[in-house]
Formats: structure tokens, C-alpha cells, sequence
């Protein structure tokens, strides 16, 4: 008799386990570190001299058993997943092992065990994921309940020492029909060899009945698929199977000894005869001969007595070795190993994600970065605005722009170079989207070379078609992405995306600035088309009772390009991403009412609200005075741009109409009644002047 | 063994292994064969049998012999993956074939040449002849270089790992029931993740690896290099985001499948004039015992017996 020495397993935890527990943590654990369900699974060492892997992959997380080859055991596990390197130092591990010792030792006494053998190979799986350097580190246990029955066994014997060749056969057999009938290899079972030699396999809850019928302990075996190769040791599942032989009175008292299975045996199609594909000049498959056998026999010696009832549990063991062969967790570091791009949109993802654990968790990441953006302008506001929106995530972003990097660009406009501007022939959409790639490859940046065809630029007869072709190309991209921002330095030019915009329900944000004051507004969108113009906002023609002309017109050098303070873009853009995000919160989105008018909240009767504060029509800024305003405009009915005469006609007459209102400047004011408008205010204003010039000869008024 | 150096010829003087050869290590950089993934997009599924003459296969005919794999070799499993990546032309539940875990006990690269003597089985019975040839073949000056490699990767790991167990306070780890650690100067095992995808492009079957160390650390690009059989390493392997696992698990390396076809033909033509009737169910057992002259110290499992074979 002597003590035995058990080979413990040899966890095997897959790359694909640690990225779907960070994904997971990401997205669904958050700051919650309440145990997990797992899975894990081994087989036993049938082919090789190596310990068959206690094996942990991505789809451990997964319920059920897909997945998991049939010949392995399926083991169930517990994830513990702590929030920092401290909580798992401090996390009281004698007490964690215990608490899953306790329950397989319930589960022996209750008899449960006896049925689903598997729960006595509960196991916990203790990690730390380092999600910013991706780096994980973990732990297994196995509890082992000790009993002193390991202490009184015999010497490991070859199989083949007790059973003939056709009894093998048998085993094998009749393991894989015990198999074939659960539809999987059962963890621990149960074999018997009656007086004839008749050999017999059975489940884990045969066995006491099998005891109980036999006459000496050679004829009804317990058994165990056994992972550990070695021909002098049994595998760490023995070790709760001895204990199941202190919980329950499995084994007859007066037995003096019982024999114990480790189950090694080759599948049974390696035993079949091998393939014949010789003079195909193929290496053989490496395998074990047919004749192989592994499988080991211990006697463990009485006596057996089953503990009482109530009695408490064995001490437990467990906690695996690490790879100095010290009790301690181990660590992998995947940040080597991970696709660059992978690893950049991992880490985008996380900063995210992180805002969600604790500052907002009603923000909806997922809905931002969905949300697909066309740039129209890529000068200093399209790129301040882009790279803002890359830093919420925003995936698609398409500039539209006509214009050349040139040498006054780069130092304002942050996507360009010094590079950009050599030869001057450059276009600037198409080096702002290459940007954003070089910046963030996972993002899908676009570019789009048009000329924005502007009312009171007239068309000549050659340009007509180019013309009419960049309008419809124009149309395409808003159509094709869900916010528009206008970001263009003219008046003009925002007239057909803003008309576009309204024509196709689109959100559309613009940004404007003057030398040190900034405009940044939503347009309206009608909660359906037939809404009323006053139940809307405004567009940033609503408030203009001229249409849009050529503004470039008679204009000197410092007019002509934008002058202003070069932080202003950065303050205007950022607040245009900022209200597109939280517009993107806002139950009603676009069509939400302005509820943050001058200083005051809720100023509209909505009730609903975007978690992420108040969604304002205008905000208008000064840096004179270092202040923000917020304003609201209500949607007029003679506009230029978003009227329901002007979106109408567009949509009947499309290009042709846009023609009119490109050649004259007056079209667009003669459909909408401005001109009308503007008769009878002057006739109103004369009639005033000459009340006023009869009372005191003043002009003006 | 004739045939055999026709494979090994037909995989390295193509124009295109050579083109692969040239690059040489560059081929190991980080590629993600953009272009070759939008000529896969861009191929029309094949849908007319061909193994035979061709020695492509349709996606259904992988599916059939995918299923003979996992019937026959139960360690083969077929996997969903990330269903955002499945391809519509196989089923959802049966994407690729995947088995874990398998040993990797000597290095390919230590192989003095690819799979031609060492393999050489005598009598007619050549397939039952055990792994056991595998070790013999490791020339034994190049023991020592595995045991320094192994000490290398555990250093790597036990780095950090010595220091958290002591701050860890476990009282009593074990009962002193545990068998002896093995020395850390004997060999212990490498271990790989060998998955099987079908190429759209190439229709064929490909196969993939994932590595870790004897200590569970993921392989490095070069580790898994040694692995490869010398004829090989640097001509057939590149290393690619995986088609079906989630790009977070890192990159594969793979088995490039310009040649296979080419390959299959050779194996299907000499099984048919062997007076054997070639089945398309036969296409991964064939596939896989090439792909293990690439890869001949990987342990994977496709011993069966197949009727008429």
C-alpha cells in the first residue's frame, strides 16, 4: 500500500477565451463581478505521452455542449472575473475553493453526483482583464476534496495485466455505446466482469448494484476517463471520485479492497484496421498502435465507511501550478499577437465603452457609430468636425469638396500637410479621407470631388450638364448617409444641401463663423412632411427674408477668404458634434423640439429628454465676450431652402428647377413670395417715412 | 514516394510559390490580403463537381466531407464562428472545422528534410506504422537548441507570474499528493489550434493555426515557423486575419492554397488509377494527409478506415 500522487490537469485556456471574456466585460459585465457559468472540457490521453489539455475556448461562455467534440467530458466551471490587479491579490481563494469544494460535496451526499458524474469536476476560473494593455491574467482550481483513501492504494497495474484482448474489445465497446447513448464520454462510469468473464459497461450509478451482486471486488470496477498519461499516476479526477467513496456508501464494507479504472483506451476507430492509401507516398498518421493501451488499474484498499449524513466537507485542494511550477496564476499578453487594426479598434471601442460603466450607461455607442456623416466642405470646420466624430466613433465619414490642398491649409486644417500642398494639385476631399485612414484604418472615410452648385451663380449652357451632374451626385450622397453637415464658407452654397437635406428627411447641422462669433444650428425636420412650418425649427435660411446670391461678388482679399480666430472652428465644431451626439440620444432625434432656450431648460413642453442634456436649435457664440447662447427659430413658410414650395417644386421639376434658381437670383424669392413680401414691406416702410418726415423730418426710422 | 516529390515540386516551382519565395519574409508581415479578399468576393461559388478532374471542391462537397471528418475523427468539430463573418454558402452551423489542442512535440524545422525518409514506411501497411518514427527523426544535436528554446518561452512567461503567486496568499496549494513537476529542462509540448475553412477563391479546403508555448503563451510568427517543414516555412505559410474567429483572437497562420488544387488532382488521379472509385467525402482525408508533409510534427488526427481506400 502506498500513498497516491495525482497528475493534475493541464488547463488549456484559449486566446478565444480571453477576447470574448474582454468583450464580454465590455459590453455586458461592466463593473459587475458576479460569477460566471463556463464550460470546459478534456479528453482522455489516449494518443499521445502528453496530458490530454483541460481545454477553455471562446465558447466556453456558451450553454449546452455544441461544439465540444462528444469524445471529450464536458466539465461544468465558474468565471470569476475581478475588477482590478488588487481585488484578485485580496480575493480570499481559500474560501472561494472551498465554497465549490462544499458543493460537489453536497452533490456527492445528495446522490446527484452519482447521476451527472461531471459535477464532481466542478472547477473555478479566476481572471484579471487588463482590457487597456490586453493582458489577462488567470487562475484554475480544481477543488480536490482529500480523503485518506488516497493513502491506501496499490500501485498503478496495466489493463492489459487483467483483462484479455477480447475483453478489451469489449471495453471499448461498451464504452462507446455508454457514449453514443448520453452523446458524450461520461466523466466516470462503471465496469463489470462477471464470473465468465463477460464484461460490461455501465453508468457511475450502476455501480453499487454491481457491487452489491458480485462476489469479489474483480468483478465490478469503477472507472474514469483519465487525462493523465503517465503509466505510474492517475489523473486529478480520481481524486473526487475517492472522496464520492467517503460520501456515499457506494462500495460494500466488507470489500477490502475496490479497483479503479483509469480509462485510456484509443477511440475506437484508431483500433480500426488503418487506411490503405499506400503508393500515395503520404506520411503515416501519427498515431498509436491499434494494440496500444494506456489504461491503468488502482486497488484502493478499506476500509469503506461513508461519512455521516451531516458531515462536513473534506479539506479541499486545488489551485493550479503556474508555469514555474509555484502555486499562482499565470499571465498572457495578447498585444503582440493582435492585427495592429484589430488592436487600434479594440482600444477605440474601449475608451467608449468605458464611459457606459459608470459617467452615462444610457449612452448608446452602438447608435453613434452606426450614424453616417457627409462633410460638405473639408476645410478647417470639415476637419475639426471629422476628427471629433472619429473620436465618438463615428465609422462613416465622407467629404465633399471641390477645392486643392493648398499652402495656407495645413496650419488650420488638421488633416493636412505640408506634403499635401506640394504640387497644388492635391484635392482636398480625397487627402482629408486618406487622413482619417491613416489616423484610424477601421474607419471608412469617403471623398467626393463636386462643385456645389450655388443659386445666383449662373450656369452657362456648357456647364449645364457638369452642372447638373454634381447636383445629382450631391443628391446621392445625402441620400446614401443620415446627418448632413454643412460646413462650406459661403452662404450660397449651403442651399442645396440644406434644400437636399429637407427634400430627404436628413439631419442636417451647419456651422458658420464670423471673425470671433460662431453660429452652430440644427436644421428642423418635420415630424412628417405635412407638419406645420411653425411646429418646426428653422433651417439657416429661415431667418433671412433675402435669398441666397453670390455673396463673393465685389468682394476685397480679406473678405473674400474666411478670416476669423483660429480657435473658433475647433469651439464650433466640437459643439456641432457634441449636439449631433446628443440629438442621437434623444427619443425623437432630428425631430426633437429645442428644449434649452437662452439659460433656461425645458422652455419646450416635450417631455422627453436625451441623457445626455439639452438638444438647443441655435447656439450662438462670441469670443469677445467668452459665451454661448442658445436660441431658437421656428421654421418660416416663405423660406428659400426648406419651404414646402421650395422642397416641392424641387421634387417636381429636380434639376430643372434647380437651374432657374442657379441663373437668377430672383427665382427662388419670386416661388416663395419673399419678392411679394418685399413690395409691400417697402410700401409699409415708404408709407411710414412719409408719416415719419411729416412729424419730424428725420430719415430713416 | 515518387508522387510525393511531385507535390513538394508542384508546390515550389510554381510561378507563384516563387513569387511567394522572393518575398520571403515579408510574406509574414501583417498581411491581409485586401486584394485577394475582393477577388473572393468577386468569384462566383463553384457548384459543378470538379474534385476529380480538378481537384477543387463546391462548398457543399466541403460540407459532406467535413461531416465524414467529424463522424470518423471525432476530435474535428465544425464551428458557427462569428456570425457576422459566416458565408452564406455554407451553413451557419457549419463554417469551418476545428480541432484543439493538439501536440506539437519536436520541431519541423529541426527535420533535416521535409516528409520524404523519414517517412518511408516499409511492408505494404504503411499507415499503421506509429508517430513513434517522429522523434527518432529529430537529430539529436539539436536537442540542446530545444531545450534552451523551451527554457526561453517559460522565462517569458514565469516572468511576472513568480512574483503575483507571492503576493498571492494561498496558504496551502496542494496536500503534497500532486505528481513531481516534470524538470524544466525536459521538452515539454507545444500545442496548436488547427482549423480548416473553405476558400471561395482557390475552392479548396485551408487550413489554419493558432499556437501556444509549453507555458500557454501564444506562438510568435518565427516559433510557429519552425514548425513548418523547411521546404515550406517560407513559401506556403503566410499569416492572415482568420475567416471565421474574431479578429481580436490575432492572426493565423495558413497554408497558402494556390497549390492545392493542383495537389488534389495529383492525390485523386493516383487513388483513381489505383482502380479506386474517388469519392468527394474523401477530399479532407487525402487534404489532410498533405497538408501534414507542411506540417509533420502537428498531431492532428485523420487516421480512419475508409472503405476501398
Amino acid at each position: 500500500m502506498a500513498s497516491l500522487k495525482f497528475q493534475p490537469f493541464t488547463a488549456a485556456l484559449d486566446v478565444g477565451f480571453l477576447t470574448e471574456l474582454g468583450r464580454r466585460k465590455l459590453h455586458e459585465f461592466g463593473l459587475s463581478d458576479a460569477p460566471v457559468e463556463i464550460r470546459g472540457s478534456y479528453a482522455r490521453a489516449e494518443r499521445h505521452e502528453i496530458p490530454s489539455p483541460f481545454c477553455v475556448g471562446a465558447d466556453a461562455f456558451l450553454s449546452g455542449e455544441a461544439g465540444v467534440p462528444p469524445t471529450m467530458c464536458v466539465a461544468p466551471g465558474t468565471l470569476l472575473n475581478v475588477n482590478t490587479l488588487e481585488d484578485f491579490k485580496e480575493l480570499d481563494k481559500t474560501r472561494l475553493l472551498d465554497g465549490i469544494a462544499q458543493r460537489i460535496w453536497e452533490d456527492m451526499k445528495s446522490g446527484e453526483a452519482l447521476e451527472r458524474g461531471e459535477l464532481m469536476l466542478r472547477f473555478v476560473l479566476l481572471t484579471f482583464a487588463d482590457l487597456k494593455s490586453h493582458k489577462y491574467i488567470y487562475w484554475f482550481a480544481f477543488p480536490a476534496l482529500v480523503v485518506p483513501a488516497a493513502q491506501r492504494a496499490s500501485p498503478p497495474v496495466a489493463l492489459a495485466s487483467l483483462l484479455s484482448d477480447t475483453q478489451r474489445l469489449a471495453l471499448r465497446e461498451g464504452f462507446a455505446s455508454l457514449s453514443a447513448t448520453r452523446g458524450r464520454a461520461p466523466a466516470f462510469f462503471a465496469v463489470r466482469v462477471d464470473a465468465s468473464g463477460t464484461l460490461e459497461v455501465g453508468p457511475l450509478s450502476a455501480f453499487a448494484d454491481w457491487a452489491a451482486a458480485s462476489h469479489t471486488p474483480a468483478e465490478a470496477w469503477l472507472a474514469f476517463c483519465d487525462p493523465c498519461p503517465l503509466l505510474s499516476n492517475p489523473g486529478w479526477p480520481l481524486r473526487n471520485l475517492l472522496a464520492l467513496l467517503t460520501a456515499q456508501q457506494l462500495v460494500p464494507r466488507e470489500w477490502p479492497s475496490v479497483r479503479i479504472l483509469a480509462y485510456r483506451e484509443p477511440h475506437p476507430g484508431a483500433a480500426a484496421p488503418a487506411l490503405h492509401a499506400d503508393g500515395l507516398g503520404l506520411p503515416p498518421p501519427p498515431r498509436a498502435a491499434a494494440g496500444d493501451s494506456r489504461s491503468v488499474v488502482i486497488e484502493v484498499h478499506g476500509p469503506f465507511d461513508a461519512s455521516p449524513r451531516d458531515a462536513p466537507p473534506p479539506k479541499a485542494v486545488g489551485w493550479s501550478l503556474n508555469s514555474s511550477n509555484k502555486a499562482g496564476p499565470r499571465q498572457m499578453d495578447l498585444s503582440a499577437q493582435m492585427d495592429p487594426e484589430a488592436l487600434a479598434e479594440a482600444s477605440v471601442d474601449l475608451n467608449l465603452r468605458l464611459m457606459r460603466w459608470r459617467l452615462m450607461p444610457q449612452l448608446d455607442n452602438e447608435a453613434v457609430a452606426a450614424t453616417s456623416c457627409l462633410l460638405v466642405g473639408a476645410g478647417t470646420l470639415g476637419c475639426a468636425v471629422a476628427r471629433c466624430l472619429l473620436g465618438w466613433g463615428v465609422r462613416t465619414i465622407t467629404f465633399v469638396d471641390s477645392g486643392v490642398v493648398a499652402y495656407s491649409n495645413p496650419v488650420r486644417q488638421s488633416l493636412f500637410t505640408f506634403e499635401d500642398c506640394i504640387g497644388g494639385d492635391t484635392p482636398k476631399a480625397e487627402a482629408a479621407a486618406a487622413a482619417l485612414r491613416r489616423i484610424f484604418p477601421c474607419v471608412h472615410a469617403g471623398a467626393r470631388r463636386i462643385g456645389i452648385p450655388m443659386p445666383g451663380h449662373p450656369v452657362s449652357a456648357a456647364e449645364a450638364s457638369q452642372v447638373g451632374e454634381d447636383a445629382r451626385e450631391l443628391e446621392r450622397m445625402v441620400e446614401a448617409h443620415d446627418v448632413i453637415f454643412l460646413l462650406t464658407d459661403t452662404r450660397e452654397s449651403r442651399w442645396l444641401p440644406t434644400l437636399l437635406a429637407a427634400a430627404h428627411r436628413k439631419l442636417a447641422l451647419t456651422v458658420a463663423l464670423g471673425f470671433d462669433s460662431l453660429v452652430v444650428m440644427r436644421h428642423g425636420m418635420p415630424a412628417e412632411p405635412a407638419a406645420p412650418p411653425a411646429s418646426r425649427l428653422g433651417c439657416y435660411f429661415c431667418n433671412d427674408v433675402v435669398g441666397p446670391a453670390n455673396s463673393m461678388l465685389r468682394r476685397t482679399l480679406d473678405q473674400q477668404c474666411t478670416v476669423s480666430r483660429p480657435g473658433l472652428a475647433m469651439v464650433a465644431s466640437a459643439l456641432a458634434v457634441e449636439l449631433m451626439v446628443t440629438l442621437l440620444h434623444h427619443p425623437r432625434r432630428g425631430a426633437a423640439d429645442a428644449d434649452l432656450v437662452g439659460d433656461d431648460e425645458a422652455a419646450s413642453g416635450e417631455e422627453a429628454k436625451s441623457p445626455l442634456g439639452g438638444v438647443p436649435h441655435q447656439i450662438r457664440g462670441s469670443l469677445p465676450l467668452f459665451r454661448t447662447t442658445c436660441m431658437r427659430g421656428s421654421a418660416f413658410d416663405r423660406c428659400t431652402a426648406c419651404s414646402a414650395t421650395v422642397v416641392d417644386a424641387f421634387r417636381e421639376k429636380g434639376v430643372e428647377f434647380l437651374r432657374s434658381a442657379f441663373n437668377s437670383s430672383s427665382y427662388l424669392e419670386d416661388l416663395t413670395g419673399l419678392t411679394e413680401m418685399h413690395r409691400e414691406t417697402e410700401a409699409k416702410l415708404e408709407e411710414m417715412a412719409g408719416l415719419a418726415s411729416e412729424c419730424d423730418g428725420e430719415d430713416d426710422f | 514516394m515518387l508522387l510525393l516529390r511531385c507535390v513538394a515540386a508542384a508546390l515550389m516551382s510554381t510561378e507563384a510559390a516563387g513569387r511567394l519565395g522572393s518575398l520571403g519574409l515579408s510574406v509574414w508581415q501583417m498581411g491581409r490580403n485586401v486584394a485577394l479578399g475582393a477577388a473572393e468576393y468577386m468569384t462566383p461559388v463553384l457548384t459543378e463537381s470538379a474534385f476529380a478532374e480538378k481537384g477543387v471542391i463546391t462548398p457543399d462537397e466541403f460540407v459532406r466531407a467535413g461531416d465524414q471528418l467529424v463522424m470518423r475523427c471525432p476530435t474535428w468539430q465544425w464551428h458557427a464562428g462569428d456570425p457576422s463573418k459566416a458565408r452564406p454558402f455554407l451553413p451557419p452551423e457549419k463554417q469551418f472545422l476545428l480541432t484543439r489542442s493538439v501536440p506539437c512535440q519536436a520541431r519541423a524545422a529541426t527535420l533535416t528534410k521535409g516528409c520524404d525518409d523519414e517517412y518511408e514506411v516499409e511492408g505494404d501497411d504503411g499507415w499503421v506504422a506509429t508517430k513513434s518514427s517522429l522523434p527518432a527523426a529529430r537529430a539529436e544535436e539539436d536537442v540542446p537548441d530545444m531545450v534552451a528554446a523551451a527554457a526561453e518561452t517559460l522565462g517569458r512567461a514565469s516572468l511576472g507570474e513568480s512574483e503575483l503567486a507571492a503576493q498571492m496568499g494561498v496558504a496551502e496549494a496542494d496536500d503534497g499528493a500532486l505528481v513531481e513537476p516534470p524538470d524544466a529542462n525536459i521538452i515539454k509540448t507545444r500545442t496548436y489550434d488547427v482549423s480548416i475553412s473553405y476558400d471561395k477563391y482557390y475552392q479548396c479546403a485551408r487550413v489554419w493555426l493558432y499556437g501556444y508555448t509549453e507555458s500557454r503563451q501564444p506562438l510568435t510568427q518565427e516559433e510557429i515557423l519552425e514548425d513548418i517543414s523547411a521546404d515550406h516555412a517560407l513559401k506556403t505559410v503566410t499569416l492572415e486575419a482568420h475567416p471565421h474567429i474574431t479578429s481580436g483572437a490575432g492572426l493565423h497562420a495558413s497554408i497558402h492554397p494556390c497549390k492545392h488544387a493542383s495537389v488534389m488532382k495529383k492525390l485523386f488521379s493516383e487513388l483513381a488509377s489505383g482502380g479506386r472509385e474517388p469519392s468527394a467525402e474523401q477530399y479532407l482525408f487525402l487534404f489532410l494527409k498533405f497538408i501534414s508533409c507542411v506540417i509533420p510534427t502537428v498531431e492532428y488526427d485523420y487516421t480512419i478506415a475508409v472503405d476501398g481506400l
